[in-house]
């Protein structure tokens, strides 16, 4: 071999696996890659196909006729979807962030070695994460002892709190914080609160981020809430219009006037292809999250997962 | 582990502690509103009833139909009108049809919440059951208080929605009778000439899907969603809802009940309906389809089953905006169908029951508010032609239709489109109609309430791929029997064969 | 026991003192909790009880009729009891062993490409599922398996002379499209956690090993494995505490509520929202769930006295 002449190759190239197996492997991801992608472009795809295409033809990767009648449809349509939109945008963010809050503020006394009952608040948690009452108990203490059905706060208040989260962030303290920083702080003159915000906090950057990216997650792709709980089509989120779009799309149908005006008959709409549309449309914004979490994200993972 | 044990009991007394708290201080309040609306409805009495009550009450009136863009439109519009009227805000939507809206209604019932007017019915909403499990306000003696919807109805029909001689829901004043029969797509009919007159029983179409099978790429020949497939064509007479088991034949020929989706008629149907599938006639997909006004607007249909009345053809133009041709297959039958089959029901929990009362009879006496939840907005959804025929506008903000869904449907307007005589027809229809024994009984689940369930849930499982042929009948038919059985589907039938005998006698009809 | 009481007392008071801050920053967290999930956890009574509407959310569980066991009864008297525990937990094993071999081979893999851009690359893609709702993977599934106008029938089937499969009626292939999906989505976030692991190893392990004349392979096997072995009992551990929890979204929407398919898309969760759509039987539906509750609850109890066995640190609680 060549590089038992050349010193200068790196310790790294040395213990590495051979240029063969190497192609393998890459091979193997490509072909996994193709997968993960394959029905993300056949949604993609039917989003600009002909609607009588898709009927005679059926759904297929390759449009003959690349058409962006479904985009415009939504684009008009409009009303109904982008206040679905934008309410699922708020939920997002401003549920993210009291999750956040509410999570860290909990992991942080679970992490401390001197609170003495660290064990009981952890169990109060775990608890939760494999007993429960059931739907309908569940549901009346949202509609009759707390009242708030239909507003935008059901979207956000039940998914505030999550054990697993809780969990991560707990062990992503206890690594990365040491007793010693919080004890010399205290020597300092700072309080539990001060402690906490200005220099705990900060120093578990990628714990947030980890944390933040899964309740990101959590609002965005919420159907579930708004099926139990929303009646009123004022806090309807772009899920579960989507999900109520499977059985009708006239949902859609704005009675704007410049849209009523075309005069199309229902059944001329470009269903099939609006659905899919609209999926496009709600990846969107997760997708462009990602790279501002992806940073923090394997550190965020390595530390509270992984060594928890 | 002994630390464990004591967290969890400290978890489970503390929980139950403050539980009790908040029972304290939230329960009692909801308590003294019942008592006191329910003081109203004895005290006040008819000095009322020309006065506009003071307060603002919100009536939230949840129907079945497909949710409407310009929903909000038409609360504001009601709002409007009925502000020196009820003096209320109107909250009304619709959740879809069948699957969507009797998941989002049940647990909102079961759960409690304060609705004020819900749509309920035997194949939505689950009338029965919801009112044996006391979801539903008792409507006796708001019935007695506010007479006009007895009048309108009529104490016979109102009574044949009653539960033990309790009414928990007010029927739609509309056809008494009923029979089944094909919508067909227009353009079809007359591309193929297709004479609707000569069409007796569903072999009769046959000849004409083959040709539409061959000659129409797009167009599926029989739309079959879920229960609206030709299985209606059998006409049971079902003792309890659609998909639980029990039913009698629709000619008065015995009084035994049995399992109508094991009858010799029901096999040959889905064996019909196996080879209609294979052929083609039916869509592939069929099975996993929810909504028959989705599908039926969509125009890629020739032929669809549906239940029938003079005019229904015209009316469905209101919902899908196609026009139809109506064929009547089963002859007009009164049956029980008709007084629970739309009906309109206050939930337990309504905060002003006899507000909403007062605002369901409306829908029985005002020929404005009616028109307004099913046609919309004048000059907007619909033009004025005459006095009573409205034309629609090209505008699908609001669609809903569907007359037949609550009030009064002879206090519509009617289409540019329909017969002018459509009232006059139906009153002759009512009267054409041959009523069966079994009209008037009411069974009460309530000691079978698991059976029941059990078994509806074992019909929900089978009845979509077996109506439209999807699967092999006689493989698929064995196993949903022995499911049926281990759902106690035969004590369920025995219960309705004992509660159905006692009536009989009862009643001297045996 | 009376005076270990007595003394915990004097220490809670000092306690409380002492670390108030701490227990204000729990306040928040335990508003929650109580709110979503332990005043619910009193529901579970109305599995033991004729559910009628009474009164407000504790009148009618306190005062409907008692009837035992009677919901319990009638639900495992009914094929159904077994055919939804059998498929939860069938899946869920299906899913901790899929969920565990693929995606650390995967990483290990991904480690071991030399070019460490197609890696990122790979990683991102990869990921990408995991963050495609339920709605969505069911729209992907329909565009995929539809019988009338689905990719595969449409445009694959057809075209290579073969009849249309009826996916959506035939149960044999939703075993393997349900899985498919569940790896689908969660097979990139899996492996990223071991990538972070195997990231976190130390590389003068390998190095010492290269210098000994071990080959990569040997260096996988016996370093790599073994520093890995850890967060693998912890993930698969805290999988089977879940074990009787299916995933509600992948159950309910991609099978698009088939009922050809229940006998083998049904599970717990997915019977328990049905029992209550189609017949609002409350009490049936809480006995359900209330076997899902305890039996869960029995299972995660066993798995982590068995982590505290191994290690006592690595311990849920």
């Amino acid at each position: 071999m060549d590089n038992s002449i050349s010193m200068k190759v790196k310790k790294k190239d040395i213990n590495a696996i051979s240029w063969g197996s190497n192609a393998v492997l890459n091979l193997m991801f490509v072909i996994y890659t193709i997968v993960c992608l394959g029905p993300l472009a056949l949604v993609i795809a039917i989003s600009f196909t002909d609607e009588t295409e898709i009927i005679i033809k059926g759904y297929s990767f390759i449009p003959r006729k690349f058409l962006v009648e479904a985009y415009d449809y939504i684009l008009k349509a409009g009303d109904s979807i982008w206040r679905a939109y934008g309410v699922s945008v708020f939920v997002t963010l401003v549920g993210t962030a009291i999750s956040l809050l509410v999570i860290c503020m909990y992991a942080y006394p679970l992490s401390r070695q001197s609170f003495k009952y660290k064990s009981f608040f952890s169990f109060l948690t775990y608890f939760t994460m494999i007993f429960g009452g059931g739907l309908v108990p569940w549901v009346m203490v949202y509609t009759q002892l707390f009242r708030i059905k239909d507003s935008i706060w059901i979207l956000i208040f039940p998914y505030l709190m999550n054990a697993w989260f809780v969990m991560i962030m707990r062990t992503f303290f206890k690594t990365t914080v040491h007793e010693s920083i919080i004890e010399s702080a205290r020597i300092d003159g700072a309080g539990e609160f001060r402690t906490f915000f200005v220099i705990v906090l900060p120093l578990c950057r990628a714990g947030l981020a980890t944390i933040g990216l899964f309740c990101t997650l959590n609002y965005w792709n919420d159907w579930w809430l708004p099926l139990v709980f929303v009646t009123d089509r004022k806090y309807f989120n772009i899920q579960y219009l989507m999900y109520q779009t499977l059985s009708s799309i006239q949902f859609l149908t704005s009675s704007s006037a410049s849209f009523s005006q075309s005069s199309k008959v229902l059944g001329e709409l470009p269903s099939e292809s609006a659905r899919m549309a609209i999926a496009v449309v709600s990846i969107g914004p997760i997708i462009f999250a990602y790279p501002f979490f992806q940073k923090y994200f394997v550190k965020g993972l390595t530390v509270g997962a992984v060594k928890g | 582990m002994f630390k464990m044990k004591r967290y969890l009991c400290l978890a489970v007394v503390l929980v139950f502690a403050l539980s009790v708290m908040l029972s304290g201080c939230g329960g009692s309040k909801p308590t003294d509103a019942e008592k006191t609306s329910d003081a109203e409805v004895s005290t006040t009495g008819g000095d009322e009833e020309s006065s506009v009550p003071k307060d603002t009450v919100e009536i939230k009136f949840y129907s079945v139909a497909d949710t409407q863009p310009d929903m909000q439109k038409i609360n504001d519009a009601a709002t409007e009108y009925l502000k020196d009227k009820l003096n209320v805000k109107i909250i009304a939507e619709n959740f879809g049809w069948g699957d969507t809206y009797t998941p989002k209604i049940n647990p909102m019932l079961a759960a409690g919440e304060a609705i004020d007017v819900v749509f309920t019915s035997n194949w939505a909403a689950n009338y029965r059951q919801n009112a044996v499990a006391g979801y539903f306000y008792e409507l006796n003696g708001l019935l007695e208080k506010y007479p006009k919807i007895k009048e309108i109805v009529g104490a016979d029909f109102l009574n044949g929605s009653a539960i033990n001689g309790k009414n928990y829901a007010v029927p739609t004043n509309k056809e008494k009778v009923h029979n089944w029969g094909y919508l067909l797509k227009k353009d079809l009919v007359d591309k193929y000439k297709i004479d609707a007159a000569n069409i007796k029983k569903m072999e009769d179409l046959e000849p004409y899907y083959e040709q539409i099978k061959a000659n129409e790429p797009g167009i599926t020949p029989l739309l079959t969603v879920q229960m609206d497939a030709t299985w209606h064509l059998l006409d049971w007479d079902n003792i309890s809802d659609d998909d639980i088991p029990g039913a009698l034949y629709n000619d008065n020929r015995d009084t035994k009940i049995f399992n109508q989706f094991e009858a010799p008629e029901s096999i040959a149907m889905y064996k019909k309906m196996r080879e209609y599938y294979k052929k083609g006639y039916v869509h592939p997909d069929a099975a996993t389809q929810d909504n028959v006004n989705e599908e039926m607007r969509s125009g890629k249909y020739f032929s669809v089953v549906q239940p029938l009345k003079p005019g229904k053809a015209e009316e469905m133009f209101t919902s899908t905006k196609i026009e139809w041709v109506q064929v009547d297959i089963t002859p007009p039958i009164m049956s029980n169908r008709e007084t629970i089959g739309a009906l309109l029901a206050i939930p337990a929990k309504s905060k002003n029951p006899e507000r909403a009362f007062q605002f369901i009879e409306m829908l029985y006496t005002d020929k404005f508010l009616k028109n307004l939840f099913v046609y919309g907005i004048e000059n907007e959804h619909y033009t004025k032609v005459s006095d009573n025929v409205v034309k629609l506008t090209d505008n699908q903000g609001y669609m809903a239709g569907n007359g037949w869904r609550f009030g009064d449907q002879f206090k519509d307007y009617l289409l540019d489109n329909e017969d002018p005589e459509k009232w006059v027809k139906f009153e002759e229809y009512n009267n054409k109609g041959t009523a069966l024994t079994s009209l008037g009984f009411a069974f009460d689940s309530s000691n079978v309430d698991n059976q029941a369930s059990a078994c509806k849930n074992v019909i929900q499982t089978y009845y979509k791929q077996l109506f439209c042929g999807a699967v092999d009948t006689d493989a698929t038919v064995a196993k949903m029997s022995s499911e049926l059985k281990a759902a106690g589907a035969d004590e369920l039938i025995a219960e309705m064969q004992k509660q159905y005998d006692a009536w009989l006698t009862e009643t001297g009809k045996k | 026991m009376l005076t270990t009481t007595k003394s915990s007392q004097g220490g809670f008071v000092k306690e409380v003192k002492n670390s108030w801050p701490l227990l204000v920053m729990l306040f928040p967290g335990i508003i929650v909790l109580l709110i979503n999930n332990y005043i619910p956890m009193l529901g579970i009574v109305i599995a033991f009880k004729k559910y009628r509407l009474l009164g407000n959310f504790f009148e009618s569980i306190i005062m409907s009729d008692w009837i035992g066991f009677k919901n319990f009864e009638f639900f495992f008297k009914t094929p159904n009891a077994f055919i939804i525990t059998r498929n939860t937990i069938l899946y869920n094993i299906l899913f901790i062993f899929l969920g565990l071999v693929i995606p650390v081979l995967f990483a290990i893999a991904l480690n071991e490409i030399r070019n460490k851009m197609f890696s990122k690359l790979y990683q991102s893609v990869m990921f990408l599922p995991y963050f495609i709702s339920w709605i969505i993977v069911s729209y992907l599934a329909y565009a995929l398996f539809s019988i009338d106008s689905g990719f595969i029938n449409a445009n694959i089937l057809v075209p290579m002379g073969i009849d249309k499969v009826s996916w959506y009626f035939e149960p044999q292939y939703w075993p393997g499209i349900l899985t498919f999906f569940q790896v689908w989505k969660y097979t990139g976030y899996n492996a990223v956690v071991y990538l972070a692991a195997i990231s976190g190893i130390d590389s003068e392990y390998y190095e010492a090993a290269a210098i000994d004349g071990a080959t990569r392979w040997q260096q996988i096997k016996h370093i790599t494995l073994p520093m890995l072995q850890p967060i693998m009992i912890i993930m698969t551990l805290l999988a089977v505490g879940r074990i009787f929890n299916a995933d509600f979204g992948l159950f309910y929407n991609v099978p698009k509520n088939s009922g050809a398919l229940f006998g083998v898309t049904d599970v717990i969760d997915t019977y328990v929202f049905r029992a209550l759509r189609n017949s609002n039987n409350v009490g049936m539906a809480a006995a359900a769930g209330c076997y899902q509750a305890v039996v869960g609850c029995i299972t995660v109890f066993t798995a982590n006295f068995i982590v505290r066995k191994i290690d006592n640190d690595k311990a849920l609680f």
